[in-house]
């Protein structure tokens, strides 16, 4: 059975260079996949905004696109809790954000490729402290980052990370519309401490905050680039 | 849309992270913090749902100690339950101690329209009162002050030097002039945080020693606190002393964590019981957990959005994310524009001392308190173009020239901040097809 | 017509909250920060908190040795404290006797004296070793008293004691 890869709205509106990289890694590593058609948005932001009741027919159409998978994985950490959190029990334990699933599931042992590059490492809220993918600053328990784990099968990196590691960037879905002024001030910081360590490269599991910081570098017109984590780790594929 | 005071918010922002740290350095050298954090969770979560039984043997342990205990339905009966101690007994300066309920329930307001001097003895507070201002943080109220500003208004109030700003300085200078009205005043008060079912002692956990000098000194001693105060015994305080000074300023304690009980020799001590819609809360099984709150702070120092916009932007008097959500629970009409001011990035949820689910909480209410008709037709927006697929990928096919014409115009994503570019759909479709 | 605490009893019972059973503690208790020498670690949180440290050999005048350790002092109260705890330096008193509490605090420095044997490794101890049973008063002190509410920056000496000191008395033998 193949599994499903889950394309968030603004993975494909944004960043299609993302699913490509998703497809590669995973048949490299041996897990046939496909993306379903007909995907639009798992309601996320609506949701968040306040408005989840109207979110019921994008709930309905993702349900039956997804519902013949055992295995659904996506490159957001921020939509797959969405769906893991607001679905009820449909989904749980079938899908995951595709970073957690090849360190937890699939368990490379090696990655093809190099990347000689300094990349800061942009831990998300919702990768951090709903997907777990590494440990939450304000807690008291061992350092892990999956993130980094799978970063350091590839030769040639350097991943660092900021001062402040995990502090939120600001996107925070209709957020970063509705509060803009706050949204750009916390984007502007984040994008100030990745700087600070000098990186070529600022990458998550999470293209919005990627998105956003984005914007924040187009504007301040400052020499860095933004990469989703898969398109490093598909970089030799 | 809030605003960003350019002047202030990286002073203000690194100086709450400041206070982070400390409590992060302090958490990480208790190897079981996390057990803590979990045990207080659940002691709260137990004495909160059997609120009946603890109150009543707090009433009966405090009663039997000599203390008089007084309960308050609401923030009027609590206010004249006050007013009336010092009334009677013809009291004319009040000298009282940081509580968060006196502010909830406009104490000071009160009391001042009957005559009453009452004064704010905890120094941020003290700077807050003579400003004429509110606090804006629940445990360093003055900390959007500058020194400076404290130094002239030091200078008006109290006649210090003019243009000597030192916090030393300052400190000590307020230390003088609040000695005298503590020699002097009638009655004193303070704050509680927590209430000791099983011995009906209300323990204060201070650092400036100045709740100690206001109950030690005057022949009537007034404590007060909201029913989620309440803690089955001793035993649980142990694990709340371990939490709270470290997460609220990153200290291992308090100086002072006092126990009440019974009032000094020869004077009279009250202790009022307040609900003032904590029932409500108790009621309302998405805010239960508020009733779990410690009033330490953590949530505000951790917030991304509390340290960038101070207390100030937020229309209720707590701000933050547990101020949100208190906001909601007193008057959801009138506070629910604090609900935009989170991104539900979990810092506070995550560092929490008694667990408390607070972006979990901001979620739901927004569910039931829309805000803005902005945000509503974003929402709308949003879901008709992502309805169907061919609806996303119309809006796609014209966003990709739309938005490269919206740059053009030098349309931003806020001031500071570009659209992101939309992509062609080609590669995605043929990427789509292409493996089944 | 229904009393306060009726209509709050009233509010309470209608609210019918999910009830949680009461958390057992032992095993956190038991699992609990511990130190291979309290002694020393209660030293190192007294001067943490800004308090000054010294012990008594046997025989030695508490009063002279609070003036020893602050010879500047203007006025010096010296007050017996119960026992101290090791992870923050907290000194517990109890009601002062045949003195006023204020004595605690209205002093410019403070001095506390307590028995070598008498450290407590953490909160859990200490209130174990309080029990259960009802006290007229009770206080913890941990340093003197302090401030950082202008900017965050510390002083020393907002309303309490400016200055405190423990006297750790050495046991016999």
């Amino acid at each position: 059975m193949k599994v499903a890869l889950f394309v968030p709205c603004y993975v494909r509106a944004v960043s299609p260079q993302v699913p490509r990289a998703c497809l590669r890694l995973l048949r490299h590593l041996g897990v046939e996949a496909e993306i379903p058609d007909g995907q639009t948005c798992c309601g996320q932001p609506m949701a968040n905004a306040g408005y989840e009741s109207d979110t019921d027919a994008l709930k309905r159409r993702f349900e039956k696109i997804f519902e013949r998978y055992d295995t659904i994985v996506g490159p957001s950490s921020s939509c797959v809790s969405f769906v893991r959190e607001h679905y009820g029990d449909r989904f749980k334990g079938r899908i995951w954000e595709i970073c957690e699933y090849l360190h937890d599931v699939v368990k490379p042992a090696s990655l093809p490729g190099r990347f000689p590059h300094k990349v800061c490492l942009h831990n998300s809220c919702h990768g951090v402290r709903m997907t777990g993918l590494s440990s939450p600053s304000e807690q008291n328990v061992p350092y892990f980052n999956k993130l980094r784990d799978l970063l350091s099968l590839i030769d040639g990196i350097e991943v660092v990370e900021s001062e402040r590691p995990d502090e939120c960037c600001g996107f925070g879905g209709l957020f970063s519309a509705e509060e803009s002024d706050i949204s750009v001030k916390m984007g502007q910081d984040r994008v100030r401490r990745h700087m600070a360590t000098g990186p070529e490269y600022i990458t998550a599991a999470d293209s919005s905050c990627l998105m956003h910081q984005a914007g924040i570098i187009a504007a301040e017109k400052l020499p860095v680039k933004t990469l989703h984590i898969t398109e490093i780790l598909a970089c030799g594929l | 849309m809030r605003k960003i005071d350019h002047a202030k918010v990286d002073w203000q922002d690194e100086t709450l992270w400041l206070v982070r740290g400390k409590r992060d350095r302090l958490a990480k050298t208790i190897p079981e913090w996390e057990a803590l954090r979990d045990a207080a969770s659940r002691l709260k979560l137990y004495s909160n749902s059997h609120l009946p039984e603890l109150l009543e043997q707090f009433e009966k342990k405090a009663s039997a100690a000599g203390a008089v205990v007084h309960w308050a339905a609401d923030a009027r009966e609590y206010r004249e339950i006050i007013g009336n101690l010092l009334t009677e007994r013809g009291v004319k300066r009040f000298v009282k101690s940081k509580s968060m309920l006196s502010e909830e329930c406009g104490l000071v307001p009160y009391l001042e329209g009957l005559g009453i001097e009452a004064i704010e003895t905890d120094l941020g507070e003290r700077i807050i009162q003579l400003m004429g201002s509110r606090p804006s943080h629940i445990v360093l109220p003055a900390i959007h002050v500058k020194r400076e500003e404290v130094g002239r208004l030091f200078e008006k109030e109290m006649g210090t030097e003019p243009g000597n700003a030192d916090p030393t300085y300052l400190t000590h200078a307020a230390r003088r002039n609040l000695r005298e009205k503590f020699l002097t005043a009638d009655a004193g008060m303070t704050g509680v945080n927590f209430a000791v079912a099983s011995t009906g002692e209300v323990v204060v956990c201070t650092n400036e020693g100045n709740a100690d000098m206001g109950t030690s000194l005057p022949k009537l001693q007034i404590a007060a606190f909201g029913i989620d105060k309440i803690v089955p015994d001793r035993e649980s305080l142990g694990v709340f002393t371990r939490l709270l000074a470290r997460t609220a300023t990153g200290q291992p304690v308090t100086t002072y964590t006092t126990l009440y009980s019974a009032p000094r020799e020869g004077s009279e001590f009250h202790i009022i019981i307040v609900d003032n819609g904590r029932s409500r809360i108790l009621a309302d099984w998405e805010h239960f957990r508020l009733l779990n709150c410690l009033r330490c702070g953590g949530c505000m120092n951790t917030c991304p959005v509390y340290r960038r916009i101070g207390g100030y932007a937020y229309s209720y008097f707590i701000p933050g994310p547990v101020g949100i959500n208190l906001g909601i629970m007193a008057d959801a009409r009138r506070y629910r524009d604090n609900l935009s001011a989170c991104t539900l990035c979990a810092s506070c949820s995550s560092l929490c001392p008694a667990k408390v689910d607070l972006p979990d909480q901001i979620y739901k209410a927004r569910q039931r308190w829309h805000a803005s008709g902005r945000k509503m037709l974003l929402s709308k927006g949003m879901g008709l173009v992502m309805a169907q697929p061919w609806t996303l990928e119309t809006a796609l096919r014209a966003g990709k020239p739309g938005m490269k014409m919206l740059k053009a115009f030098g349309a931003r994503w806020g001031k500071g901040r570009e659209f992101p570019d939309i992509a062609s759909q080609k590669s995605y479709k043929k990427l789509r097809d292409g493996n089944k | 017509m229904a009393t306060s605490k009726e209509i709050i009893f009233r509010s309470l019972r209608a609210a019918q909250p999910e009830i949680f059973e009461k958390h057992d503690l032992a095993a956190l208790k038991q699992g609990s920060l511990r130190y291979e020498d309290p002694l020393a670690q209660f030293c190192e949180a007294v001067k943490g908190s800004g308090g000054k440290v010294r012990f008594l050999e046997s025989g030695e005048d508490e009063e002279d040795a609070a003036r020893e350790l602050f010879p500047e002092a203007e006025g010096i109260a010296v007050v017996p404290g119960r026992f101290g705890v090791a992870e923050n330096g907290c000194v517990y008193l109890p009601e002062p006797e045949g003195r006023p509490r204020v004595d605690y605090f209205i002093t410019d420095t403070l001095v506390l004296v307590i028995p070598e044997d008498a450290i407590v490794h953490n909160m859990h101890d200490a209130f174990d070793r309080l029990g259960e049973s009802p006290a007229r008063y009770g206080i913890f002190i941990s340093g003197p008293s302090k401030t950082a509410d202008i900017e965050q920056a510390l002083v020393f000496g907002a309303h309490g004691a400016r200055s405190l000191g423990v006297l750790i008395r050495r046991q016999d033998g």
